[in-house]
């Protein structure tokens, strides 16, 4: 089993609360893991301590082997860890492949390669039919897309995706999942953020839980699900008769 | 971040920009070369044609289209508001004075060191403050440019208050071409650095949203800090040019802050962030100021004018004039076209 990132006794406070409280986990290479838990549990501050967004107080992070605590964002982002926003936030004012391109740039060398490349994420993400829109017109579900896209073009060897499941139609949420999916099936290891849980638990080989900045439980979906810790903690009852 | 002075990446990509834009040169059709050739003949030409009157205004104005468009690097495309910028303006200005009457220079050496010396005043400026966002670095621009103006007026060099006479030169045909040359290259660069390269993309990216520029893999840092180097270039070569075409400088007419302030007014005006844009404004807002000082003499006047411009362009004309063109109507929503450009300048 090789680690493609392992984070070790990560903490962060902001004032007087203490966001993530000595927070260690490991990925595996190749898997889709869930990180949940509810709000205000720590999981986007998790996400932007390891996308270096924020720094941690005390605490390491590695990524294949190599430590990345204090690098700034765009240097992890070019090591191979793509990220993607809860909240989406496209360049507005540029065009969907213009967008794209933006992440491309960080293995090209050209603007031709990068639209070449960018192109060929646009066609797997579906938005080919929209790259000359502009991003600021685009519906929720393609802004997620687009989010995804970008980070994509990175060339990431570790995507985090931070709920790009939350707040889509039925018929989004399945194109979603089919997108993780085929996500994965490039070799991309993923690393999710989401509430869905029709989402995550079909979708994901590991879940780990977090509660008031700390990990409660990790294991298989359908071990967590019957977890009477994490069910307290965050599932609810609707999980427990499921037992 | 990387060492950016060692590796400029923005740099060596616009050299490879260069070379490919005069490869485009020589592949593109017959009909545009002679279209450009005729174009820039035409201008060239101009002295020959008018009198000294409308050439001294087409100096002036090419003077501010291309000063413009140096703001327009890092106001415009970048989004970060420089209220400094005059000081590069300034710099050169009172680099050519000085070389060439302190130390016997002839005029043009004097605009490179001009040229070189604000590029370092603006890495020493945007190292520290363009790690901050917005207001931050508005405030430390606009705090660069007034301890620049008080430099000049004490020191000894500069010739204090009084300012400085250089050796008079009287032939405007010499500062027009001077002036024409500087600015089509300036807009050239522009065309290559800022709409045909990963750097002008990366630029827009970090004007609409500079976190996820950064989380894309944009060093944002070393970016601004080329761009705002980039833009402080061209000012302090017009500065060089018309310290000499003036032939006498002081630090309320070199340093003085309505310079920036005419900069910002004529690139918003005509439409920011975008090539042509400060070249409209820059024509409107000149011809206007010039016209006024025709028909009233030498007034403030034009100031007006300027704060109409400003208060049109910030309540209904968020892209400029070039916006207004295109549109064919003003965008009668003032509140939000104020919240957009707030936005826009991440304040």
């Amino acid at each position: 089993m090789t680690m493609l990132l392992e984070v070790e006794n990560l903490t962060k406070s902001f004032g007087g609360v203490q966001a993530v409280d000595g927070l260690t986990l490991a990925i595996q290479e190749g898997s889709i893991t869930g990180l949940i838990g509810p709000n205000g549990s720590g999981k986007t501050t998790c996400f932007n301590l390891i996308s270096g967004q924020i720094r941690p107080d005390t605490g390491v992070v590695r990524f294949a082997g190599r430590e990345i605590t204090h690098m700034r964002p765009s240097r992890i982002a070019r090591l191979g860890i793509g990220r993607t926003f809860q909240i989406p936030t496209p360049f507005t004012r540029m065009t969907v492949l213009e967008n794209v391109m933006i992440g491309a740039f960080s293995r090209s060398r050209t603007l031709g390669e990068a639209s070449r490349l960018a192109l060929e994420v646009l066609e797997f993400t579906g938005l080919k039919d929209k790259q000359d829109e502009l991003a600021a017109n685009l519906t929720t579900a393609d802004r997620k897309r687009l989010e995804v896209a970008r980070a994509l073009a990175t060339g990431p060897r570790l995507l985090l995706l931070d709920e790009v499941i939350a707040g889509l139609n039925p018929t989004e949420v399945q194109g979603a999942m089919e997108l993780i999916r085929a996500i994965r099936a490039r070799g991309v290891t993923v690393l999710m953020v989401e509430h869905v849980m029709e989402a995550v638990l079909p979708l994901c080989d590991w879940v780990i839980v977090l509660n008031f900045g700390r990990k409660i439980a990790e294991d298989t979906p359908d071990r967590i699900v019957r977890n009477p810790t994490v069910i307290d903690a965050y599932l609810g009852e609707r999980f427990r008769a499921r037992t | 971040m990387g060492p950016f002075w060692l590796a400029p990446e923005a740099f060596s990509e616009g050299v490879g920009n260069l070379l490919v834009g005069v490869k485009r040169i020589s592949q593109a059709r017959t009909s545009q070369i002679l279209g450009w050739a005729m174009g820039m003949g035409l201008l060239l030409a101009f002295p020959l044609f008018v009198s000294s009157f409308w050439l001294r205004i087409a100096t002036e104005v090419l003077m501010w289209a291309g000063l413009a468009q140096s703001w327009n690097i890092i106001g415009g495309y970048t989004g970060y508001l420089s209220f400094g910028h005059g000081a590069f303006f300034g710099i050169g200005a009172y680099a050519t004075a000085i070389l060439m009457v302190h130390a016997g220079w002839p005029f043009w050496p004097t605009l490179l060191v001009g040229a070189i010396l604000s590029a370092l005043c603006a890495a020493a400026v945007g190292f520290p403050t363009l790690r901050l966002r917005g207001a931050y670095f508005a405030i430390a621009t606009w705090a660069f440019g007034e301890a620049i103006r008080q430099v000049a007026t004490v020191l000894e060099v500069t010739g204090g208050a009084f300012g400085m006479q250089l050796p008079p030169f009287l032939n405007l045909p010499f500062f027009y071409e001077a002036m024409l040359i500087a600015t089509v290259l300036t807009y050239l660069l522009a065309f290559l650095l800022l709409e045909r390269s990963m750097f002008g993309y990366k630029l827009r990216a970090i004007r609409e949203n500079e976190v996820a520029a950064e989380a894309a893999g944009v060093d944002t840092v070393a970016t601004k800090i080329e761009a705002f180097i980039l833009s402080a270039i061209p000012a302090a070569v017009f500065g060089g040019l018309y310290a000499y075409l003036i032939t006498y400088i002081h630090p309320d007419s070199v340093l003085g802050p309505a310079i920036t302030d005419l900069m910002v007014v004529m690139v918003l005006f005509g439409g920011v962030g975008t090539l042509w844009g400060p070249l409209v404004g820059a024509t409107a807002i000149q011809l206007v100021n010039r016209l006024l000082w025709f028909l009233r003499g030498e007034s403030t006047l034009y100031l007006v004018y300027a704060g109409v411009a400003i208060c049109l362009v910030v309540l209904f004309m968020p892209d400029g004039l070039l916006g207004l063109v295109e549109r064919r109507q003003l965008v009668l929503r003032p509140k939000e076209n104020l919240r957009a450009l707030l936005r826009q300048f991440k304040l």
